[in-house]
């Protein structure tokens, strides 16, 4: 007699290789093909972008059964089982920033770099900001 | 070890070669792969590309300006940061 799982077990089993699999597909963002192009083409020219590639993901699973008072109903050939749940949740985040660009053209293969100004503005403000603010503290602590 | 070796991966992969003319290009990366039991990471960054022309290969390497210059911004903060709050409070100590 084959055994039978109750509908939430094999929803949370199927949930669980769904969660799997999208992990290995995250995974494999570890090839250098992901984060080379594929080439464009541009009159003599050909172009290939470089960019770094983040990703992260996190799942989690539970399941639970209250607790029955065991005792079987020998008429009905039935165990007194408590009523359970279940339940599970994930999420996951990817992120990508141009790095360079390889040129080919007439005259060779190049590397042109690409410069993210507002990030290095971002991180200038915000060093600006705690270099003040630990200034501040520095000077309250010297009149104290 | 070997659990830590499965769980933490850092490794430099080269990709296929493409060929653009007669000029052959293969791509080279870096990956970081953190796994663990209900989640992952990776970071991937390209470090250079191979080139193959006319029997010659020349190893280009792709700068990230940018990443060097954040990580210069943070350096030289927490620099002045030491510079500016522990060494005077460590001089008034003594």
């Amino acid at each position: 007699m084959a055994e039978e799982k109750d509908p939430l077990t094999t929803s949370l089993i199927s949930s669980q290789e769904q969660a799997l699999a999208w992990m290995e597909k995250m995974l494999a963002l570890a090839r250098p093909e992901s984060v080379f192009g594929e080439p464009i083409e541009a009159g003599d020219y050909t172009i290939i972008t470089a960019s770094e590639a983040w990703a992260g993901m996190g799942f989690g699973f539970g399941l639970g059964t209250a607790g029955g008072s065991g005792a079987s109903d020998s008429a009905k050939g039935e165990a007194d089982v408590g009523e359970g749940g279940g339940g599970g949740g994930g999420g996951g985040v990817s992120t990508g920033r141009p790095v360079a660009a390889i040129t080919v053209g007439p005259d060779g293969v190049r590397v042109e770099r690409i410069v993210d100004v507002t990030k290095i503005a971002l991180a200038f403000a915000s060093v600006l900001v705690s270099l003040i603010a630990a200034r501040g503290r520095v000077r309250r602590a010297g009149r104290g | 070890m070997r659990f830590v070796g499965e769980m933490i991966r850092w490794q430099t992969l080269s990709g296929i070669s493409t060929k653009v003319g007669e000029v052959s290009l293969t791509p080279v990366s870096q990956a970081l792969t953190i796994r663990f039991p209900g989640g992952g990471l990776v970071w991937n960054r390209p470090v250079a590309v191979v080139v193959e022309y006319d029997g010659e290969r020349t190893r280009l390497p792709v700068v990230d300006v940018t990443r060097i210059a954040v990580l210069a911004l943070f350096g030289l903060s927490l620099a002045i940061l030491v510079a500016t709050v522990v060494l005077p409070a460590r001089r008034r100590r003594v």
